[in-house]
């Protein structure tokens, strides 16, 4: 069937895989994989930079004019820049990769029984394409004029136009690298369809797909189809700040209102993109630690597709007080609260999957729990923001900035926290450290809490948003201690994950081995060796008798039941 | 591998033939009868989207392939018309109920008399729909001062009130405004950008130092019973005595 | 369905809504601006016409390339795909004429009041159109290369298959062609 065509390219492939070595990340590889890791640790790498661009502008917040330490003084320039490219690394270069690109990568194949995905070699472009992106955004950094600092909505003619922008490189390299981000992106978003799609082993049906692998599907889907439009308006964009044209400015004819809808149109639909892989990791990982059955394998099936459609017809909500008609901005709360409803009617099936249920605190259920209570209370905020007459006031405070991260945290932070500790002892053989895995949960999730509530504090008093400093607005100069206070817990925050990185050290080197199968799950990634070996499945391709989640089922003597096990 | 390609296979040849000759109807119709839109349109467009469909169901066989990459496509151009259906009533309305964008008449002016290479007279221009009508050339003390949006605050016309300076009690610059003295409150950190009582008052004429001092210090000498709300405004020393000038000519 | 054909159909889902999101955006400014009647009226219906043909018959020689693989007439086959890159050349130098005289009428007509170049006054219909047609001749250019690489395999007598996939991709760049040439070039 299928699973030969894959066989034919494998054997051509000239850059072979022959087992896991660290060597093997810094080459072309067509294993998915070593594909896999490239991306987790390119995403990482750029984490690391978005971290610490928060950290400079937060401690620019707290202590304003002083000299921030492994950095320096923070101008108004330098702050815009940091919180531009803060914003667009951790959306295009953590969520994205780690969320989509490393699980996806790593897990589909695994997951669907097949030996490796099924365009190996595009793969391989795909993750070159992407690290090159990388490297253009950071290059932008060091360029004559510094970085861009028009925020990562761009809109012009900020971004336009150099004289606005200050930097003329800075400008076009990140729409450079954003514009190259999306084609490695597509690129990869064709391998996970079409995989699943064609290359599933014998006896998986479509309702035998884990939901992981069905929710990046569908994100890759929402993906293809919504950066249509943004890529044109990138060439749009490009041309406009090298070939001076003026599709979007307005003294010749053209309509910087165009960007804000092209750029909208596909940044909804993006926040979909990356929520569905961390609600496709939290399916996988509540029943099997809560040692209960799904709860609605098909409802949340048919939610996530909902959810897609819904999503295209809801993007002017971050338009709301740009101008746009007004009557637009009714249909559109109209349909921003409607959205509210097929992702809670989630979170209630993933709380009913856990009513009942053996629960084990692990660390990976620890970050998916956690997961679900921030996200919760992200979305409610959610809905204040989407009624345009409250909008009006919150619109461009940190109101927006709390309700964002309160979201995008849960989903780039704990559900990729969730996956790492769950698949750690699939990827490496070893597992970690379960002690320091909780010191570094509460220790990232108590000052994330903390934070945020306080800057919804900030925003409903009224403080905007990219702004350097806010002791020169008396009406806001009296909350200064809050800020510090927030500027500190990031700090703390921070420091926890020394702890992390200490764990993974410690576990690669001294830790516990890990069995095949450590947390009793039923998909197919479990059946294969520790650190995957070429080909995955060595023993023989693995046959599917039931769905992903048969767990306690009655009257057997195991609580779990694997996909591939005959009786 | 394309066993249910065969039936199609013999009929490329006649899809070609066809294509040729919408192809030709599509060229011929416009250029026979250019002054009727309707059929240059609908010939034009029609035509593309039969030799379209033809192309895709024939040549890229989605007559015989699975139904659902129909359903693909033409998702996603349903896509692309909610784009169009969101978008359009922002970008394509040139004026609403309440405004008028003055650029795009001003452009669509231009263009329109591009060819003639004349000297063309400044269009009236309507700012606000509460008829304030400029003619003429504007000075550009005039200009800057409603690019910087300094008539938000500062009222110059007795009949169209400031709405913000109303609330902020921003002193008006018509009639009784240049070459008065006024009482002023100092600020209490002559550094700081924001202003701090100080409960300090000094009288102060309103001309041409004090009122370029104000543009770029705004807090520094605050009008006594104005709300200190003004944000210093980057401006250069030429820009600066402009603003003043046309101030100034406000209050003759 | 097989994988490479499925995928390839992915591919031109993508790259519909690429190419519709351009054509949208320059349809709003089109229809909020009726006096872009007269910037438009040199665009050269000769030129466009004549492209309009080569491609159309670049997919037929395409499509008929791939019943001949399916007749394994592969000799046939492979001088379809050369017909099919000759099209594509000539439509790319069409175009760099077209581009050419465009370009200086522009300049004669727009000049930028300080440097005399059009840099800086560029008329929206023409920053479309140069946007748009462009961005179809990168994909004229991109497809003509994936038809060479599928031609070398064919001679060879492998992956005959992708014969049909790159055809899929080369008719998707007709269709798009189709609708730019009235919009451009007709319905001014």
């Amino acid at each position: 069937m299928s699973n030969s065509a894959q066989k034919t390219d494998h054997e051509h492939s000239a850059h072979g895989y022959h087992g896991f070595s660290w060597k093997a990340l810094f080459w072309p590889s067509t294993n998915h994989f070593i594909i896999g890791l490239q991306y987790l640790f390119t995403g990482i790498f750029m984490a690391c930079v978005g971290v610490f661009m928060a950290y400079v502008f937060r401690m620019q917040l707290a202590w304003p004019g002083t000299e921030v330490p492994l950095f320096g003084f923070v101008g108004p320039g330098d702050y815009n820049t940091m919180v531009t490219i803060h914003g667009t690394i951790m959306i295009f270069w953590v969520a994205m990769p780690v969320l989509i690109a490393a699980l996806g990568n790593f897990l589909i194949p695994l997951m669907i029984g097949a030996d490796d995905m099924v365009f190996p070699r595009l793969n391989c472009l795909s993750y070159w394409v992407f690290l090159l992106s990388a490297i253009i955004l950071v290059i932008s950094l060091f360029v004559p004029g510094g970085g861009f600092g028009g925020g990562w909505t761009a809109y012009p003619p900020l971004s336009a136009d150099a004289s606005y922008s200050l930097t003329k490189w800075g400008q076009t390299l990140w729409v450079l690298a954003v514009a190259l981000e999306f084609v490695a992106f597509l690129m990869g978003g064709i391998n996970f369809v079409t995989t699943t799609m064609n290359a599933r082993t014998k006896g998986m049906k479509m309702y035998d797909i884990p939901i992981l692998v069905w929710f990046i599907v569908i994100a890759s889907i929402l993906f293809m189809i919504s950066v249509g439009p943004l890529i044109a308006g990138a060439v749009m964009l490009l041309l406009d700040q090298l070939a001076g044209t003026a599709f979007y400015n307005v003294a010749q004819g053209g309509d910087p209102l165009l960007w804000q809808h092209l750029f909208w149109f596909f940044g909804h639909p993006e926040v979909y993109v990356v929520l569905l892989p961390a609600l496709g990791v939290c399916a996988e990982i509540i029943p099997v630690f809560a040692r209960k059955k799904l709860f609605a394998y098909k409802i949340i099936l048919y939610t996530a597709f909902a959810t897609g459609i819904l999503s295209f017809v809801v993007w002017a909500h971050h338009q709301f007080i740009a101008g746009i008609d007004p009557r637009m901005a009714n249909i559109f709360t109209v349909t921003t609260l409607l959205i509210s409803i097929p992702i809670t009617e989630m979170m209630f099936v993933y709380i009913a999957t856990l009513y009942g249920g053996a629960i084990d605190f692990k660390t990976p259920m620890l970050w998916a729990l956690a997961f679900i209570a921030e996200f919760l209370l992200g979305g409610c905020t959610g809905i204040y923001l989407g009624c345009t007459g409250v909008d009006i006031f919150f619109h461009d405070t940190y109101f927006v900035v709390a309700h964002f991260h309160f979201v995008f945290v849960p989903i780039a932070v704990l559900a990729v926290y969730a996956a790492f500790t769950y698949w750690f002892p699939k990827a490496s053989g070893k597992m970690l450290c379960e002690r320091l895995g909780k010191i570094h949960f509460w220790g990232t999730i108590i000052p994330f809490t903390v934070i945020f509530l306080l800057l919804f504090m900030l925003g409903m008093a009224g403080q905007h948003r990219r702004i350097a400093d806010f002791t020169q607005f008396p009406e806001l100069v009296s909350y200064q201690s809050v800020r510090q206070i927030v500027t500190c817990c990031l700090l703390v925050m921070i420091a926890f994950q020394t702890v992390f990185i200490w764990n993974v050290i410690k576990s690669l080197l001294w830790g516990k081995k890990a069995d095949k199968n450590p947390w009793r799950a039923n998909t197919l990634e479990w059946v294969v060796p520790n650190v995957p070996p070429h080909g995955n499945f060595v023993d023989g391709y693995p046959e599917v008798y039931r769905g992903p989640y048969e767990y306690s089922v009655k009257g057997r003597e195991k609580d779990y039941w694997p996909q591939n096990e005959p009786e | 591998m394309s066993d249910n390609h065969e039936h199609s296979h013999s009929d490329y040849w006649k899809i070609y033939k066809w294509l040729v000759v919408l192809f030709v109807i599509s060229v011929a119709g416009p250029w026979l009868a250019p002054g009727i839109k309707v059929i240059v349109l609908l010939t034009a467009f029609g035509i593309a989207l039969v030799k379209a469909l033809l192309v895709v169901s024939n040549f890229m066989h989605l007559n015989v392939e699975k139904k659902f990459i129909w359903f693909l496509l033409l998702a996603c151009v349903f896509i692309l018309l909610v784009f169009f259906a969101g978008v359009a009533p922002d970008v394509l309305n040139k004026s609403g109920n309440n405004w008028v964008s003055d650029s795009a008449a001003m452009v669509t002016h231009h263009v329109k008399h591009q060819e003639n290479h004349q000297a063309d007279p400044p269009p009236v221009v309507s700012s606000v729909k509460t008829n304030i009508v400029v003619t003429g050339p504007s000075s550009k003390g005039e200009e800057l001062f409603k690019s910087k949006a300094c008539f938000t605050c500062h009222q110059t016309d007795p009949s169209i009130p400031a709405p913000a300076g109303l609330a902020l009690k921003a002193p008006k610059f018509m009639g009784d405004f240049w070459g008065k003295e006024r009482e002023v409150e100092l600020n209490s950190d002559p550094i700081s950008p924001a202003f701090m009582p100080s409960g300090k008052f000094e009288k102060v004429v309103m001309d041409e130092a004090y009122v370029m001092e104000s543009i770029e210090k705004p807090n520094l000498k605050v009008v006594k019973g104005a709300v200190a709300a003004m944000a210093p405004l980057p401006t250069n020393a030429d820009e600066r005595k402009a603003l003043a000038e046309y101030i100034k000519s406000l209050s003759k | 369905m097989p994988t490479g054909r499925l995928g390839m159909w992915w591919v031109v889902a993508s790259e519909v809504v690429i190419f519709g999101g351009l054509i949208m955006c320059y349809l709003i400014h089109r229809l909020g601006n009726p006096a872009w009647g007269d910037e438009a009226a040199f665009t050269i219906v000769g030129a466009g016409a004549l492209n309009t043909f080569v491609l159309l018959t670049s997919s037929y020689w395409i499509v008929r390339a791939h019943k001949h693989v399916n007749n394994g007439e592969l000799e046939k086959a492979v001088r379809d795909m050369y017909l099919t890159i000759a099209c594509a050349g000539i439509f790319l130098i069409v175009k760099s004429y077209e581009y050419s005289t465009e370009i200086t009428e522009l300049l004669h007509h727009h000049p930028h009041p300080e440097t005399g170049h059009v840099i800086g006054t560029f008329p929206v219909f023409w920053a479309f159109y140069f946007a748009a047609t462009g961005l179809h001749a990168l994909h004229v250019i991109g497809g003509a290369a994936a038809i060479y690489i599928v031609l070398r395999g064919v001679k060879k007598g492998e992956n005959l298959q992708r014969v049909e996939y790159a055809g899929i991709y080369w008719h998707f760049v007709d269709v798009v062609w189709i609708f730019l040439f009235p919009l451009f070039y007709i319905a001014k």
